[in-house]
């Protein structure tokens, strides 16, 4: 029920959506009759706009007409807020690894909970999905982390540490020139009373902090260096010969010499199709580097340079690692920031 | 385009949501002879694109012109400039 000119920036996608067409709101107002003349007949519908306003009255519309219509409440901006949480790691563990997916914007975020003490990586900006989680398992978060700076999303990572009393940790080179209140990001460290070790592995190329986390040996949370769909594009710093090379070293050098058989945390899916059917995106690190097929560095070079001069940076991202360097802006312009799938990733082909 | 200098009816719907400003606007235009003109007063930006994604395809109405202004209260006006066809 959307202006034509946000549909097309932005629609919902997922497995159970049997179709999908949009029909501006004011249609219906303008001449009812030919707009509902415009629905598919004998199917019921759920009726979606930016804010669920409109799709509700719509809906209403539609229901006098005898067509079956749910409207969605909240609409759009209700689908941007909306988080999912999957655990990752079997029941019974001694800790709990959780995957957060927002759907609409493709990002993933995670929880590790071990006995009393939460540590959350790469959060958003609605703090209060972690706060709640950690609560019902009784516990505190006692330390969030951003795998790098992130440019596609506003993060949640400073501010909810500082809510909830406990360390910000950001690799210092990527929070260079920002005033976050930010703690490095330790080579080593433990979470909770039994203690899960956590190994942080600099893999600079997406960002020149990015840092990868080996939880228990068993789980890597990629941040942007490996994704579902390919690898961080390396060119939002503008030098991005120099950052490949980072890239090629840590893929080859770090990752590669990691057990293939390491379960892949990526900090994005880029589209439905990425998720499995319990609604997480888990991937095994020896399938995901097979898949790149990294070879020789000057090939890889090569193919990435080529890559990233048929890719534009969105114009937001400048402004977002604004905001997540701590510069302040309207709630409103948040929002608008944040419109939209996530394009961090450097598809293979 | 510059906003028009003969009014015919002036609607301030200021603190409604969407749907209401255009429909608001929907029913005036309805109510009024071709060619008159409607100053239309709003709080929700959304009406801004909506107004002129609208005017391209209304029978009802064509958007001439659109201002944003500060209220009294401090808020955003979007003020819309609406022909009735």
């Amino acid at each position: 029920m959307r202006n034509p000119v946000e549909a097309a920036r932005w629609r919902p996608e997922g497995a159970g959506i049997g179709g999908y067409a949009n029909i501006p709101y004011y249609a219906f107002i303008d001449d009812e009759d030919a707009a509902v003349h415009q629905m598919p007949q004998g199917r019921s519908v759920f009726v979606l706009c930016a804010k669920g306003g409109s799709s509700d009255y719509v809906a209403g519309v539609l229901r006098e007409r005898g067509i079956p219509a749910a409207n969605i409440e909240g609409g759009m901006i209700a689908w941007a807020q909306h988080h999912r949480i999957v655990r990752v790691n079997p029941a019974g563990d001694m800790f709990g690894l959780y995957q957060v997916v927002r759907p609409a914007k493709g990002c993933l975020s995670y929880v590790l909970i071990s006995g009393r003490e939460a540590l959350v990586v790469d959060g958003s900006r609605y703090d209060e999905v972690y706060r709640n989680f950690a609560q019902q398992h009784g516990a505190q978060i006692t330390a969030t982390l951003d795998t790098h700076l992130h440019a596609d999303h506003v993060s949640g990572g400073a501010a909810l540490a500082r809510e909830s009393g406990g360390v910000y940790h950001l690799a210092d080179e990527d929070a260079a020139g920002g005033a976050i209140g930010h703690a490095a990001i330790p080579r080593r460290f433990t979470v909770g009373e039994v203690p899960v070790e956590v190994v942080a592995l600099p893999v600079p190329g997406h960002t020149l902090g990015s840092t990868a986390l080996l939880v228990a040996g068993r789980y890597l949370i990629s941040g942007d260096t490996l994704l579902p769909e390919g690898i961080g594009r390396p060119d939002l710093g503008n030098k991005a010969r120099e950052w490949t090379g980072y890239l090629y070293d840590s893929l080859t050098r770090v990752l590669a010499r990691l057990d293939p058989h390491v379960t892949v945390l990526p900090a994005h899916a880029s589209s439905s199709r990425h998720y499995d059917v319990r609604g997480s995106c888990v991937r095994t690190l020896g399938d995901l580097l097979a898949a790149q097929e990294i070879g020789e560095k000057p090939a890889f070079l090569e193919r990435v340079e080529s890559a990233v001069s048929q890719t534009a940076q969105p114009p937001e991202y400048a402004e977002i690692r604004g905001v997540n360097l701590g510069k302040n802006v309207s709630a409103e312009r948040l929002e608008e920031l944040e419109i939209g799938m996530n394009q961090c990733a450097l598809a293979k082909e | 385009m510059e906003a028009p200098e003969r009014i015919d009816q002036e609607l301030d719907v200021s603190g409604l949501q969407c749907p209401m400003p255009l429909a608001k606007a929907a029913k005036a235009l309805n109510a009024m002879q071709s060619g008159e003109i409607l100053k239309l007063i709003a709080t929700d930006e959304g009406s801004v694109l909506d107004f002129r994604s609208w005017s391209q395809q209304s029978k009802t109405g064509e958007l001439l012109a659109q201002e944003t202004m500060t209220g009294a209260d401090g808020r955003t006006r979007y003020v819309h400039y609406l022909k009735r066809r």
